[in-house]
C-alpha cells in the first residue's frame, strides 16, 4: 500500500472547493513563501512542535527522551532541536499537549477511510476531498492513490498545488482530479523568486496547459501586504487568469498573522511576523479591480 | 423593517421587559373578598376575573397590538396591602406546585369561535348535565367557574378599547386613527370570531397575555401561527385590506411584545413550517414573514422553531441558513419527521402528531390539548456516578475551592460492566425520586389547583367538564430532562480505560482525586482529558456509551405513569441547568474541574470537539432521538467567516445532513469570539447581543460571568 506523510485531516472545510469537504494536508513543500500560513507542512519529515504555555512542568519528557533533547535546568528547561529525532516519545507522555508531533505517516487507504466518515455530508452538499499542504504533488503516488480511491467512492476530488513541476507530473494527476486550485502569487519572475524561492515560469506554463485540457480551475492569490497588495499586481494576475477559459473564479485570500505561534513552536524564523492583515476596504477595492478583467472574483 | 419597529426595539432596549405586582395584588384582594364562596375552583375563577377587570390597561406609543403589564408603581397603600397578602394572607391559599404554562392553547378555536362561541359550547355541555349525579354537579361548578373567568376576559378587552379611545382623544390625528382602530378591534375580538388578519393577531396576543397576567403564569407559546393565521392573511390580501408589508409590521409588533412582557433568561415563542397530517409540507408566505421578523426584532424572544422537512421550499431553507449565518440566534431547526414519528409512537393520531410545539426551549408538547410538565425535573447524569464513588455534591455558590473527603469508599466493581450496571441502577433510583416528586406535584394540583380560564382553551377540558389540573387535558405527560450526557459518557470512557483496560489508577484513588478537585494531579486531569476519545468526535468507542445510556433512560422513563395516568417522556436538554447543576458537581473523571458547567444539550461537551461540526453531528445522531420528546438540543458554535454565502450554503447542507440522520433539533450560533470578549469588557455597548444557550437564547451581557466564560469556551468550528 502506498503511504505518505500528512499533518492534518481537516473536516468541514468549506472554502477549499465546492460543498462540505475534507482537506488532507500533505507535509513537504518545494516553495518557501516567507508568509506561509502552514509552516508545519514545509519539511517532508516529522517535527516536534513545542507550546510552552501549555506546559505544566511535570517533567515526563526529560525521562522519556533517548537523546536528551529535553534538558532540565535549574531555572527551567531547554530543548535542543539539533538532538531531536522527532521520535515522538515525549509527545506521547505529554498529556498537556505542550509537545506535539507534526506529521503522521499513513497509507492512502487510511486517509481515505478517515475522509469517508463524512460521506453523508458530501452527499448533501456535493462536496468531497481536497488535497492541500504543503505540496501534494511532491508525494505523487500517495496523492494519486488517495484521489483514485476517493473517486471510486463517488467523491468530488480537488487538489491545491503550487504547480511548480514539469507538466508531465501535473498531467498525470488529472485523471483522478475534478478540480485544480492553484496560486498565482506574483507575475514578476524576479519578485516571485525573491518571495517564494522559485521561478514562476513553470507555474504559469502549467496553468496554460491546464487551460488547454479544460480542467476546472480556481486561481487564488494570498494577498500579502508589501508583496502583492497593489492594484497593478492584482490587475496583472487577474488579466492573466482571464485568458484561461477553464477558470471557475479567481479568489483573493487575505494574509493573516495567526501563524506566528506555529513558527515559534517549530523554532523557525518568521519574516512575516510584523505584517498585518489587509484591511477589508483594500480587499474590496482589489476585488473590484480584479473583476474588471471580466472574471468572477471572490475574497475571504 | 419599518421605523415603527426600529423605535419599538430601541424603546425595549432602553426600558427592558416590564412587570407588575398589580395582578398579585388584585388576585389577593379578590381571594380575601370571596371567603364565602364554598367551591375553590369558582373562587379561583373570581380571582382570575378580578385581575382581568382591575389590571391597568397600558398602550405604548407606536404599538399596533395591545396587552402588556402596566409600568405604573403601586401606591404605598397598595404596596402595604400586597405585602400583607404575600407575607400572611396568601398562606391560607394552597401553593401551586409543579409546572405552569409551557403549552400552546387552541388558537384556532379562539379565532374561529370567539368567546361567544366558547360560551355557547359551555351552555350546550351544561344543558346535558344531570345535576342529581354527584360528578355532574361538580362539572356544573367547573362550567360556572369557566364563565366567570371568560367574563373577566371580555371586560379586559373592553377596558383596552376604552383606554385606546381615551388616548386617541389626546393623540395627533395619525396616531388617533390607529388608536380608534385598536379600540374597534378590541371590541370585536376576542369576543367574536376574528374577521381579519389584524383582528386575529390582536386576539391571539390579548388572550395569551391575559392567561399570563390573570393566572400569574408565564411562557405560553403561540403554537403554529403560520397555519391558523393563514386563512385571515390570504383573505385580507385578496380583499386588498392588507399587503405584505402591513402584515410584516403586525408580525414584528407581535414578536416585539414577547420581549416586553417576558422576563429575561426564559424562552417563549412559536413554530413555523412542517407538514400537515397527510404529510404535505405547509410552508407558506406567513412562514417567510415570521422568519423575516427574526431579522427585524433581533432580540432573545420569540424563540422561533423551524420544522425542517426534506421537501421544504429551497428559499426557506436558504432564508433560515442566512439568518443563522448573519449571527442571529433563531430559528432553531427541528426535525419534523423525527418529532412527528415520536408523537405517533406516543399515541397521537397523524393529524395531531404533526402539531407539536417546543414548549419553551425544545420540549415537545402537542398544541391545543396539553397539560404537560416539561423539564420536570432536571436530572444530573453525573450525580448517580458520584454517589457510587462516595463523592458528595458541592455547596452552591462555594465554587471550586471547596474540597472534601469521601462520604464512603466506592464498592469493588470487578469489571467495567459491573460498574456500569451499578450506575444504571443508581440512575434508576434517582429517576424514581423524581417521578414521585412530580407525581406529588400533580396530585397537589389535582386537589388544590384549578385554572378555569386556561381550561376554556385546552382540549378536552370543556367537553369532559374537567379542569386542566384535574385531568381535563388530552395529554398529561411529564418530561424529565437529563443533563450532562457528554460528561457522563466521557467520564465512563476514562474509567473504562484507566481503571479497567489499561489500569493506571484504582476506583478509590480516582474518587479521592476527584473529591480533591485534582489537587496536585493536573497531569492526571490532562491525561483523562486528552488521552481518551471524547463524545462528539465520531469515535464509536465512546459514542456507543451514549447509545447505551440513552436507551436506558428511555426504558426507565417508560416504566412510570404520571399521577393523571399518562406517560413519562425523557429529554436531554438543559436550558441553564448545565451551569446550575455543574456548580454543585465535584470534579469528574472526564477532566472537568469542580463547579464547572456540564455539557450543554446533547452534543459534545464544551471545548472537546476536535474534529469539527461534521463529527459532532455524526456522534450526536448515533442514538435514537425519536422517543426523546422531552427535547434534545445540539448546539453548534461557529466563528464568523468571510464568505457568508458559502458559509450559509454549507450550514444549510450541514443541517440537511443532521436531519437526514435523524437528529431532533440543532441550533447554531455564529459569533465572533472577539465580539464576545468586547462585550465582556463593554457590556453597555452590547445590550442586544443574543447568544444561543442550552435550547434557548439569552442576552450575553446579562449572563453570569461563569456562563459568559462557558459560552466563549464552547468550541468554535473554525472554517478558514
Amino acid at each position: 500500500m502506498v503511504n505518505g506523510i500528512v499533518t492534518n485531516i481537516q473536516r468541514f472545510s468549506i472554502h477549499d472547493g465546492p460543498g462540505i469537504r475534507t482537506t488532507v494536508f500533505f507535509k513537504g513543500c518545494n516553495l518557501r513563501c516567507f508568509w506561509c500560513h502552514n509552516p508545519e507542512t514545509l519539511e517532508p519529515k516529522r517535527q516536534l512542535q513545542i507550546f510552552p504555555n501549555r506546559c505544566i512542568g511535570c517533567g515526563a519528557c526529560f525521562e522519556r527522551c533517548p537523546n536528551a533533547a529535553h534538558e532540565q535546568l535549574l531555572d527551567g528547561r531547554a530543548y535542543h532541536r539539533e538532538r531531536c529525532e522527532a521520535c515522538g516519545r515525549c509527545a506521547e507522555t505529554c498529556y498537556a499537549e505542550a509537545l506535539v508531533i507534526a506529521g503522521e505517516v499513513k497509507t492512502a487507504q487510511e486517509v481515505v477511510d478517515e475522509v469517508l466518515r463524512d460521506k453523508p455530508f458530501y452527499e448533501t452538499s456535493q462536496g468531497g476531498i481536497t488535497l492541500s499542504g504543503g505540496e501534494p504533488l511532491l508525494q505523487f503516488d500517495f496523492a494519486h492513490e488517495i484521489l483514485r480511491l476517493s473517486r471510486e467512492q463517488g467523491l468530488h476530488t480537488a487538489i491545491e498545488t503550487a504547480l511548480h513541476f514539469p507538466w508531465a507530473r501535473v498531467e498525470a494527476i488529472l485523471d483522478v482530479t475534478d478540480l485544480v486550485m492553484a496560486d498565482v502569487k506574483l507575475m514578476d519572475d524576479a519578485r516571485h523568486r525573491e518571495c517564494t524561492g522559485v521561478s514562476n515560469e513553470r507555474i504559469l506554463a502549467n496553468l496554460r496547459s491546464l487551460a488547454a485540457q479544460g480542467k476546472p480551475l480556481i486561481i487564488r492569490t494570498p494577498l500579502v501586504p508589501g508583496v502583492n497588495d497593489t492594484p497593478e499586481e492584482i490587475s496583472a494576475i487577474a488579466h492573466f487568469a482571464a485568458e484561461l477559459p477553464n477558470l471557475l473564479y479567481y479568489e483573493l485570500l487575505a494574509f493573516h498573522p495567526m501563524a506566528s505561534g506555529k513558527y515559534d513552536s517549530l523554532g523557525m524564523d518568521y519574516r512575516a511576523r510584523e505584517i498585518k492583515r489587509p484591511a477589508k476596504e483594500l480587499m474590496d477595492e482589489l476585488t473590484e479591480i480584479a473583476a474588471q478583467a471580466g472574471i468572477q472574483v471572490k475574497h475571504s | 423593517m419599518t421605523e415603527r419597529i426600529e423605535r419599538l426595539r430601541a424603546a425595549f432596549l432602553e426600558q427592558g421587559s416590564v412587570h407588575s405586582s398589580e395582578p398579585e395584588l388584585l388576585w389577593g384582594r379578590s381571594w380575601l373578598a370571596t371567603t364565602r364562596e364554598p367551591w375553590p375552583l369558582v373562587r379561583r375563577a373570581q380571582a382570575t376575573a378580578a385581575v382581568l377587570t382591575g389590571l391597568t390597561p397600558e398602550i405604548g406609543d407606536d404599538e399596533l397590538l395591545v396587552g402588556k403589564f402596566p409600568s405604573r408603581k403601586l401606591t404605598d397603600a397598595e404596596q402595604e396591602e400586597l405585602t400583607h397578602w404575600q407575607k400572611d394572607a396568601s398562606r391560607a391559599a394552597s401553593p401551586v406546585l409543579g409546572q405552569r404554562a409551557h403549552m400552546a392553547i387552541d388558537y384556532e378555536l379562539l379565532l374561529r369561535h370567539g368567546l361567544v362561541g366558547i360560551r355557547e359550547r359551555i351552555a350546550v355541555f351544561r344543558s346535558r348535565l344531570n345535576l342529581t349525579v354527584p360528578s355532574e354537579l361538580e362539572k356544573d361548578a367547573f362550567y360556572r367557574a369557566c364563565l366567570i373567568a371568560l367574563d373577566g376576559l371580555s371586560t379586559f378587552s373592553e377596558r383596552y378599547a376604552v383606554h385606546a379611545e381615551e388616548l386617541a382623544a389626546r393623540a395627533d390625528s395619525r396616531r388617533a386613527m390607529e388608536l380608534y382602530e385598536i379600540a374597534n378591534i378590541c371590541r370585536r375580538v376576542p369576543e367574536h370570531p376574528a374577521t381579519s388578519f389584524y383582528e386575529a393577531m390582536q386576539a391571539i396576543h390579548l388572550v395569551t397575555f391575559a392567561l399570563c397576567a390573570s393566572q400569574m403564569m408565564l411562557l405560553f407559546q403561540l403554537g403554529r401561527p403560520d397555519r391558523y393565521l393563514l386563512p385571515y392573511y390570504e383573505r385580507d390580501l385578496k380583499n386588498g385590506t392588507i399587503d405584505e408589508a402591513g402584515a410584516q409590521e403586525l408580525i414584528d409588533c407581535l414578536c416585539m411584545l414577547f420581549n416586553v412582557y417576558t422576563p429575561r433568561s426564559l424562552a417563549v415563542g412559536f413554530m413555523v413550517g412542517g407538514r400537515d397530517g397527510s404529510g404535505k409540507d405547509i410552508c407558506n408566505d406567513l412562514t417567510r414573514l415570521f422568519l423575516r421578523s427574526i431579522r427585524h426584532t433581533r432580540l432573545a424572544y420569540p424563540g422561533i422553531g423551524l420544522c425542517w422537512t426534506p421537501e421544504m421550499p429551497e428559499d426557506i431553507k436558504q432564508l433560515a441558513s442566512e439568518l443563522l449565518s448573519e449571527g442571529l440566534s433563531h430559528p432553531a431547526i427541528f426535525n419534523d419527521e423525527v418529532i412527528t414519528q415520536g408523537m405517533l409512537e406516543a399515541g397521537l393520531p397523524p393529524a395531531e402528531a404533526c402539531l407539536y410545539q417546543h414548549s419553551t426551549c425544545v420540549e415537545m408538547t402537542p398544541v391545543a390539548s396539553s397539560n404537560v410538565y416539561v423539564a420536570s425535573p432536571y436530572i444530573n447524569l453525573l450525580e448517580p456516578l458520584h454517589d457510587l464513588l462516595g463523592i458528595a455534591p458541592l455547596a452552591r455558590g462555594a465554587g471550586a475551592a471547596q474540597t472534601q473527603g469521601l462520604t464512603s469508599q466506592p464498592a469493588d466493581y470487578p469489571d467495567f460492566e459491573s460498574l456500569l450496571a451499578a450506575y444504571e441502577a443508581q440512575l434508576s433510583e434517582l429517576l424514581l425520586h423524581g417521578v414521585i416528586g412530580e407525581n406529588t406535584n400533580q396530585m397537589t394540583r389535582y386537589y388544590h389547583g384549578g385554572w378555569p380560564l386556561l381550561s376554556c382553551f385546552v382540549n378536552d377540558c370543556l367537553a369532559r367538564g374537567l379542569d386542566i389540573d384535574r385531568g381535563g387535558a388530552r395529554h398529561n405527560w411529564i418530561e424529565p430532562s437529563f443533563v450532562g450526557l457528554a460528561n457522563l459518557v466521557d467520564t465512563l470512557a476514562v474509567i473504562r480505560k484507566f481503571v479497567y483496560d489499561e489500569p493506571r489508577i484504582s476506583l478509590s484513588e480516582l474518587a479521592e482525586v476527584l473529591a480533591s478537585n485534582y489537587a496536585g494531579r493536573e497531569d492526571l486531569r490532562l491525561m483523562f482529558l486528552n488521552q481518551v476519545p471524547k463524545y462528539g468526535n465520531d469515535d464509536d468507542s465512546v459514542d456507543q456509551l451514549a447509545v447505551r445510556v440513552t436507551e436506558r433512560i428511555r426504558a426507565e422513563c417508560a416504566r412510570y405513569r404520571t399521577f393523571l395516568g399518562d406517560d413519562y417522556h425523557p429529554g436531554l436538554f438543559c436550558w441553564i441547568m448545565h451551569e446550575r447543576l455543574g456548580e454543585v458537581t465535584a470534579a469528574s473523571a472526564d477532566g472537568r474541574l469542580a463547579a464547572q458547567a456540564l455539557g450543554d444539550g446533547s452534543g459534545p461537551a464544551q471545548g472537546r470537539e476536535r474534529l469539527g461540526p461534521t463529527a459532532a453531528v455524526l456522534s450526536s445522531t448515533k442514538w435514537d432521538h425519536t422517543p426523546m420528546l422531552g427535547g434534545i438540543a445540539v448546539n453548534l458554535k461557529f466563528a464568523r467567516t468571510g464568505q457568508r454565502d458559502t458559509f450559509a450554503q454549507s450550514l444549510c447542507n450541514l443541517v440537511d445532513t443532521f436531519i437526514q440522520r435523524g437528529g431532533f433539533e440543532i441550533q447554531v450560533n455564529v459569533v465572533d469570539k472577539e465580539v464576545l470578549l468586547a462585550a465582556q469588557s463593554h457590556p453597555e455597548q452590547y445590550r442586544d447581543l443574543v447568544v444561543r444557550i442550552g435550547g434557548y437564547s439569552d442576552y450575553f451581557v446579562g449572563l453570569s460571568p461563569r456562563m459568559q466564560e462557558e459560552i466563549i469556551l464552547r468550541t468554535e468550528h473554525e472554517s478558514l
